[in-house]
Parts: structure tokens; sequence; C-alpha cells
């Protein structure tokens, strides 16, 4: 028995919580090293500290030299890097534009997207050794649709769609593919608290979804899993939806 | 989860199986320990691609007949006593320019492409529903959202499976069954043949270059690539997965 990703070393940030947790587990067990990251505090040891294909770094994405001590910490782990998921994140403060606070604009701008930026820049180098890299970044169903409120969150995940497209246009070349997940309503722990404070929120999101359920970490685990793999070499510059067909009816 | 046995315990029905997508996906899907109802017309290769794997029944069914639906469940449930996967793949693709559409050639079009899709999905509704985790696959193509040249009804009949895939995913999802459709890039097929085939050799050359240097990733697709996504889209741990259309098409039409 193999895995889908024997031999394979991923990055995948937000690895402590929700969709990176589920996805650092499900890599490991497709045979996969993995670097976990996320925030110093977080319970990224706890969670990831018994695999011993884990190596847990906790470093947050936006801070000062990140991206390359992202990248240092996979090489010196594990020698390479061919898969990278970019998937910290944030929803940030919501509240419409016109009394939003700006100071939570730019930080879910910085952390959901020019982190991203960052780390991706510096991993390319060695994504190109791979002969198969990938680039997995994390979108939303909000990277093509909008509500009121989380104009940040909205405007960075379609920030998200744009940058990978452009990744996959430029790296094809060199073996490399780039695509996003948009997750729909998923119980993780970003939002975790928004569903319990309003449990007709979740209420409208499971009906909404024909499949009649929230979605679980472990369902965008198992389509970064696909993208990640060798089997999705002719899949570039896409975003996979996994929201349970909730945004594909009015 | 290794990289065997993905299906196992499965059964499906893959139309168009005797070349390209549907025939790959077939061998996969056997492969992965799925059991197999293969269709394709009568006179075309069935039996040879797949008569020698046993975890295959062979089925030379036109799709549009009448009896089809109940011919090819019936061989599902006869043959191996449930039907998991349903994967609409039989298709048809006539390059006609849109001022010389032959009388008829529309109408056969959207049959094969459309109207069987509709006819196969609901005679296998009680069977998916039965199963727990059914699937139904539809082959769409990068011309569900975008036009070509020549392809007149083809075009229309790829954007209508988009259409009618998610009008599947929304009222069966209660069921339990998932409904997505795929989307195919330039893959080399018998079907892409025979429009490339209508070509002069320069003509084919200069059409694969396009698509090859088009997709970012500087190649063209074979079937395996689309056989992949199906599986990934059959998986049981892919249902929250509903009502997409999943691009295979090595980023060739999202570029400008």
């Amino acid at each position: 028995m193999t895995g889908l990703l024997e031999g394979k070393v991923a990055i995948i940030t937000g690895a402590a919580s929700g969709i990176g947790k589920a996805t650092t587990e499900l890599f490991t067990a497709e045979g996969a090293k993995v670097l976990a990251v996320d925030l110093p505090g977080s319970p990224l040891n706890d969670v990831h500290g018994n695999d011993a294909n884990v190596s847990c770094l906790e470093q947050d994405v936006t801070g000062e030299g990140a991206a390359d001590t992202i990248v240092g910490a996979a090489l010196e782990a594990f020698g390479k890097i061919d898969i990278l998921f970019n998937n910290a994140g944030t929803v940030g403060q919501g509240g419409e534009v016109e009394s939003h606070d700006e100071a939570d604009w730019m930080f879910v701008t910085e952390l959901n997207l020019h982190s991203m930026y960052r780390i991706t820049k510096a991993a390319i180098p060695e994504l190109k050794k791979s002969g198969a890299g990938r680039i997995v970044n994390v979108g939303s169903i909000r990277s093509e649709f909008a509500d009121s409120g989380a104009a940040a969150y909205t405007t960075t995940k379609h920030g998200v769609a744009g940058l990978t497209k452009v990744l996959a246009v430029e790296l094809g070349q060199h073996g490399i593919t780039a695509n996003f997940v948009q997750p729909g309503a998923i119980l993780t722990g970003i939002t975790e608290p928004a569903f319990a404070a309003m449990p007709e929120y979740g209420e409208y999101w499971k009906n909404r979804a024909s499949t009649g359920r929230l979605g679980l970490p472990e369902d965008i685990a198992n389509a970064v899993l696909y993208l990640s793999s060798d089997e999705a070499s002719f899949v570039s510059g896409i975003g996979l939806m996994i929201d349970g067909g909730a945004t594909s009816h009015f | 989860m290794p990289k065997e046995n993905r299906l196992a315990g499965k059964v499906a029905i893959i139309t168009g199986a005797a070349s390209g997508i549907g025939e790959a996906t077939v061998t996969l899907f056997t492969q992965q320990g799925c059991k197999v109802v293969a269709n394709d017309i009568p006179g075309s290769p069935l039996e040879d691609c797949h008569g020698n794997n046993p975890d295959v029944v062979c089925i030379a069914k036109d799709v549009t007949d009448e009896d089809a639906p109940d011919a090819l469940i019936g061989a599902a449930i006869d043959n191996f006593g449930r039907l998991d996967i349903l994967f609409n793949n039989a298709g048809v693709c006539p390059p006609e320019p849109i001022l010389e559409q032959s009388p008829g050639q529309w109408e056969h079009v959207l049959d094969v492409n459309v109207g069987s899709i509709n006819r196969l999905t609901l005679a296998a509704v009680p069977h998916l529903q039965a199963s727990g985790n059914g699937r139904v696959i539809n082959t769409g193509s990068i011309q569900s959202q975008i036009a070509g040249e020549t392809l007149t009804a083809y075009t229309t009949s790829k954007h209508a499976v988009a259409g009618l895939t998610k009008q599947q995913a929304l009222e069966l999802g209660p069921m339990g069954i998932t409904a997505n459709f795929i989307q195919p890039g330039f893959v080399v097929t018998g079907i892409s043949k025979g429009y490339t085939d209508q070509m002069t050799a320069e003509e084919k050359d200069e059409f694969e270059a396009y698509w090859a240097n088009k997709a970012p990733v500087g190649r063209l697709g074979q079937p395996i690539d689309i056989a992949n996504g199906a599986l990934f889209l059959s998986l049981d741990s892919s249902n929250f997965v509903n009502g997409i259309g999943l691009k295979i098409d090595g980023g060739a039409t999202m570029r400008l």
C-alpha cells in the first residue's frame, strides 16, 4: 500500500486547526512529510507533535522575514519542497464598509493575500526543482460571490483567484500547477464561534447546500490532496468549489 | 487511503467507453476495485477494449435508443446488484459552422450530449439513492462556458450539460447523490481525432501546437487526466463537492 503523496514534501500554513490540521493529517497518512506552520501560542505542537512526519514551525506568516523562515525550515527539515498549501487566513472583524475599521482591512489583506504572495515567491525556486510542484491556495465561495460585510475577506479571496491564475500561467512551464480551493460554509476553528453565536446562520447554509450539511475540514483536505497529487498534473488555474452545491443554484 | 482500491465495492456505468476518456476511465475504475458496465454504440470496438477485463460487462447500445436506460441500468443490477456511479460520457462533436448546419444535426447532437444524460440519470436515481453515496458525473467541456469555431451544436449542448448538472445537484442532493460535470480542455481522444481529421496535416499540427502552448503546463490533455478527475469526483470523500464544473485543461482557458 502506497499513499498518493509518497516521497513528497509539503508546507502547510494555518496547520493547527480546521482545514490546515485536517490536511496535515491526511497528507502524512498519504506518505508526505509536512512542515506545519501556525502562530506562536497556537496548539500546533499539541496537534502534530506526535507525528514523526511533521515538523512544526511556530511562525506568524505576516511576521518580518516569515517567507524565508518558512521555506528555510522546510528545506532544513526535509531537503526539498513539492507542495505549498497556503491555508492561513482570517475573516477579520466583518462589518459594512462605511463603518469598517481600516486597521482590520490592513490586517486581513496582509494575512490573506500579501503573506501568500511572499511565501509563494520564496518557495518558487524550490517548487521548480520538484518537477511536479504544486501550489494550492485557500480561496472561498467569496472568491466569486459577495455578501454584506466582510469586504476585506471578500476582496482578498477574489485576489487569491487572480494571484493563483497568474502563478498557473507563469509556472506551468516548470511543471508546477497552481489552483485554489473554494470552501463553502465549513465548521472550522475560524467559523465555529460564528455558527455557535448564530444557529440560524448554520441552518441557512445547511439548507442551501443540497447535500444537507455543513462542510467539514476533511472535505477540503481531500480536495487539496487531489490537486496536490500527480493525478492532477493537467489541472491548473482553477478554483475548486467544495460547498455541497450551495452556490450552484439561486 | 492507499492509492489502490479507492472504489472497492462500487459499481459504475460508463458510457462512451470504447475510446478516449470513457475507455481510460473504465480501465482506471476497475484498477481501483470498481465493477463497470461499459457502454458504447453497436459497431464500436467496445469488446476489443474491455472484453478481457473480468470486472467489465460490455453493453453495445446507442444511448439515444428508447430502451437504453433500462438496458444499461438493468445490466448493472443484474450483473453486479447495485449502482453507485453513473458517468455520462458519451458524446458527439461534429464540426458545422453556424451558417452551414445540416438538417437534423442540431437535434442529434443535443439528444446524444444532453437528452440521453437526462434520461439515463432519471432511470438511475432509485439505485443511486440506494447506494448512499450516489454519483452522477457528466462530461461537459471547456465549451460549457466558451465557444469554439464551427462547433455550434456541440457548444450549445455542453452549456446545457452545465445547466442540467446543476439542476441535478440541487434536486438529487437530498437523496445523497452528488452531480458534477467535468470540463476537459483539448484532450487527445477519438472524438477530438474526428474533429482534427477534417483538417490538413499542417492545420492539425498548428491546432495542436496552439492548445499545447495555450495550456501553461505545455502539453495536450490525455484521457487519463480526465479519468483521474472522474475518480476524484467518485470518491466517498468527495461528497461535499456538488454542482461544480471541474475544469481539466492544463490552464488553457483561464488565460487571455
